[in-house]
């Protein structure tokens, strides 16, 4: 996929564990790992803002575009 | 889903009286025909002064709506195996897709076999042919089968979107 998800990076940057923010954001950790592992189809914009509130970054911090 | 279980209840009472007792019954009325030759007389293919070539087309004739039979038969077992999804709570199921393919394409078959059939029986049988515009049967059976390959389509394309939709976050 050309977009690459920097959950983890961002994480660590902030030292923040996954399931610490699956309970900010309100969403599973089931959820959260199909995030970062990239297997996520899609992501909703409020889903998007609560992880940029919650580790306090812009989108572009946590979604990256590669050329395949 | 009241719906689906009277349509599961009628189904499965048609396939119990009178799917079960066909499979039996069919093959049993093929093999009577070749050994006492009136049975065909008595269905009216061919009558009591018909040449023996007649006759043979006749069986042949008999035969061909045997095995139509039995496909449609198959495509009701798969309506049925399919019914089954849908009170599991799995419609858009990899089988059902496959299924209702699946049926589509054999009811065309039937369809266009059983016109082609009807034809060539009359032509061959009564040495007469004869057009028929307008509503028939075949022509039913042709549109309930690309039906069920729309259906099938369609359901392709939900179970899709029902994908993304779950690996939307």
């Amino acid at each position: 996929m050309a977009i690459i998800v920097n959950l983890d990076i961002m994480l660590a940057k902030r030292g923040m564990k996954s399931y610490e923010l699956a309970e900010i954001v309100g969403i599973t950790t089931a959820n959260l790992s199909i995030l970062k592992t990239g297997k996520a189809k899609a992501i909703r914009f409020s889903t998007l803002e609560a992880i940029c509130k919650a580790l306090d970054c812009q989108p572009a911090d946590i979604l990256a575009y590669v050329e395949d | 889903m009241k719906k689906l279980i009277v349509l599961k209840s009628l189904v499965d009472y048609t396939w119990i009286i009178s799917c079960i007792p066909l499979l039996v019954a069919l093959p049993v009325i093929v093999v009577w025909m070749f050994f006492d030759t009136k049975l065909i007389e008595k269905l009216n293919l061919v009558s009591s002064e018909s040449t023996s070539t007649e006759l043979v087309y006749a069986m042949f004739y008999v035969i061909l709506l045997s095995v139509l039979v039995y496909i449609g038969i198959y495509c009701f077992y798969l309506f049925r195996k399919t019914l089954r999804y849908f009170q599991r709570s799995k419609p858009f199921h990899h089988d059902v897709i496959q299924n209702f393919n699946k049926i589509g394409k054999l009811l065309n078959v039937i369809g266009i076999v059983g016109c082609l059939g009807i034809f060539l029986g009359q032509f061959i049988l009564t040495d007469s042919v004869s057009i028929t515009f307008g509503f028939s049967p075949y022509v039913m059976i042709i549109c309930l089968g690309l039906f069920f390959m729309v259906l099938s389509e369609l359901f392709k394309g939900a179970k899709v979107a029902k994908e993304e939709n779950e690996l939307t976050i």
